[in-house]
């Protein structure tokens, strides 16, 4: 049966480098699950995104999207309508000279009126903050702008499933907050997405979580249960949330703290 | 050595654009041995200032005056590592020395103090800078700042990209140059607790205007009302909502570590209060 998103023993190695790739990753996707792939710089998560999205193809086993293989040149294209990923680095995704002309690039090979395509395009950059900037060049924005409009692009295709890598990285704390927001109401209109970064604060709201450690699987489960497993976190590299952190290091053990008001009425009831 | 800044503004020009005040009257100094925070919300002017002490920027009026310069002073930008050009990790990091036409010997030596100095295995100094992790490219890109011996760092968001172990390694490095060598930092960064750590005072800019020159405890104190935006050290706010709850603790440790025996004593009273 094909089910939405599937990765079968999926591996990959860095042809003629030692650079960590991933090994044998096992994982399916219901749509409207938001899975968090947690590791350190150099676990494998930049690696295993571009895996998913067919960007780089494993060397061993198989990545499918409602069926269709990563690994099969000719149906890359189906794989791309329904994937769509962010980079962590916005400036490697811009090809447009403006703002507008951007977000309408992806749009534009989909067989559609332009009238649809003005629609979407202006939707998108009322939605992401970005109608004042719409004759800006992309490579002139600021952090956060270039952040927002990355996100426009790939959200504009509306893709199945959306793959974020990091984010939030780069960010001013305004903008992170930004969109975080803009990320928490995709969550809430069911999007499917999978969000890699190295802080668990970020995707408490996940289903479900992954942790990735020199290129493997070292540990699944819940966003709520890390926050007991304090050594773990640290011999992964993952970044608890600071509360947690702080509770840990003072010793206390319970009640398990998630946040600064939690804290604080540990501390001082 | 000291750097001096009196009535210091920058302003942008754009055709077409009204003139914009990027700094505006800014005056201070920094000394040898200092370790300065630079807070401020997203452009508000850090970078602006940290190139106008770097003498990249000339200022549109004000001055700036270096007394006793006994070593350069360099600034670090915003993601480094984007600008490595060299073949190997080895000559991207001696770059710097041999333009400031050191002879070979003393231009090598000071390639090796840095690279380890930094922390990096000596098996990657050989490698492109390119195929080296994000965490360790950060670490040739500042390597290649020190080896340039300033007396004066400027470091601008030097954290941004890290992941938290790679944070954590940074901060330790920073830390020991700074009591080994005679070095004085400027970082400019939104990681407030980053900077904590670091650090010994902090300028404050909102809008181009220096709003603050104070400590860490005083800082805490004043946060809310001068820069409600910006937000103070983890440790720090804790502290505060403790306060505010009624909590007896000292809202202003000048130090992470005083304020971690706040929270210990904190605990152990209440502890005792619970066997009590």
């Amino acid at each position: 049966m094909a089910r939405f998103f599937v990765l079968d023993n999926v591996s990959y190695c860095y042809p003629g480098s030692a650079k960590t790739g991933v090994c044998q990753v096992n994982l399916e996707l219901e749509p409207g699950t938001f899975l968090a792939v947690l590791g350190a710089n150099g676990s494998g998560k930049s690696t295993l995104a571009r895996l998913c999205c067919g960007l780089l193809k494993p060397t061993a086993g198989r990545v499918l999207v409602d069926g269709y293989c990563t690994a099969n040149d000719e149906e890359l294209k189906d794989i791309y309508q329904r994937v769509g990923i962010v980079f962590q680095h916005p400036d490697n995704q811009f090809v447009a000279s403006t703002v507008e002309r951007e977000i309408a690039f992806g749009v534009e090979n989909r067989i559609m009126s332009s009238r649809a395509i003005r629609r979407i395009v202006d939707a998108e950059m009322v939605r992401f903050g970005l109608t004042a900037l719409r004759t800006a060049q992309p490579h002139s924005l600021s952090g956060g702008e270039k952040r927002l409009l990355s996100l426009a692009d790939i959200w504009a295709l509306k893709p199945k499933l959306i793959l974020v890598d990091e984010p939030l990285a780069m960010l001013d704390p305004g903008t992170r907050e930004r969109i975080t927001q803009l990320l928490r109401d995709l969550r809430t209109e069911g999007q499917s997405m999978i969000w890699f970064t190295h802080g668990l604060a970020e995707v408490m709201a996940a289903d479900q979580v992954l942790v990735m450690c020199k290129g493997r699987v070292v540990w699944r489960g819940q966003p709520a249960t890390l926050l007991t497993m304090a050594e773990e976190a640290r011999a992964w590299g993952i970044t608890l949330p600071p509360a947690t952190q702080v509770a840990y290091e003072l010793g206390i053990n319970s009640p398990v703290v998630a946040n600064e008001s939690e804290l604080v009425s540990v501390l001082w009831k | 050595m000291e750097v001096k800044l009196a009535d210091v503004s920058v302003v942008y020009t754009r055709a077409g654009e009204p003139p914009r005040k990027a700094l505006n009257k800014i005056s201070f100094s920094l000394k040898t041995g200092e370790a300065v925070a630079l807070l401020g919300p997203i452009g508000s002017g850090k970078s602006t200032l940290l190139q106008v002490i770097a003498g990249l920027r000339p200022p549109t009026s004000g001055q700036i005056s270096v007394r006793g310069q006994d070593g350069p002073i360099v600034l670090s930008i915003q993601e480094p590592h984007r600008g490595f050009f060299a073949a190997t990790v080895r000559e991207e990091v001696a770059f710097g020395p041999e333009n400031l036409d050191l002879d070979p010997a003393e231009t090598a030596a000071r390639v090796e103090w840095a690279l380890t100095a930094v922390e990096l295995p000596r098996d990657k100094w050989t490698v492109s800078p390119l195929q080296l992790s994000g965490g360790e490219q950060r670490r040739v890109a500042l390597a290649s700042v020190l080896a340039m011996k300033p007396r004066f760092l400027l470091l601008d968001e030097p954290t941004i990209g890290l992941d938290g172990p790679g944070e954590e390694a940074l901060r330790r490095i920073l830390a020991r140059i700074r009591t080994e060598t005679a070095i004085s930092y400027l970082i400019a960064s939104h990681d407030p607790d980053f900077l904590y750590a670091l650090t010994n005072r902090v300028l404050v800019l909102v809008d181009g205007e220096l709003r603050a020159d104070t400590t860490w405890g005083d800082w805490a104190q004043q946060a809310a009302r001068v820069a409600p935006d910006l937000k103070l050290p983890f440790l720090l706010g804790l502290l505060h909502r403790l306060a505010a709850a009624g909590a007896p603790v000292n809202t202003a440790p000048a130090t992470p570590a005083a304020a971690w025996n706040e929270l210990s004593r904190l605990c152990r009273e209440r502890v005792k209060e619970g066997i009590g």
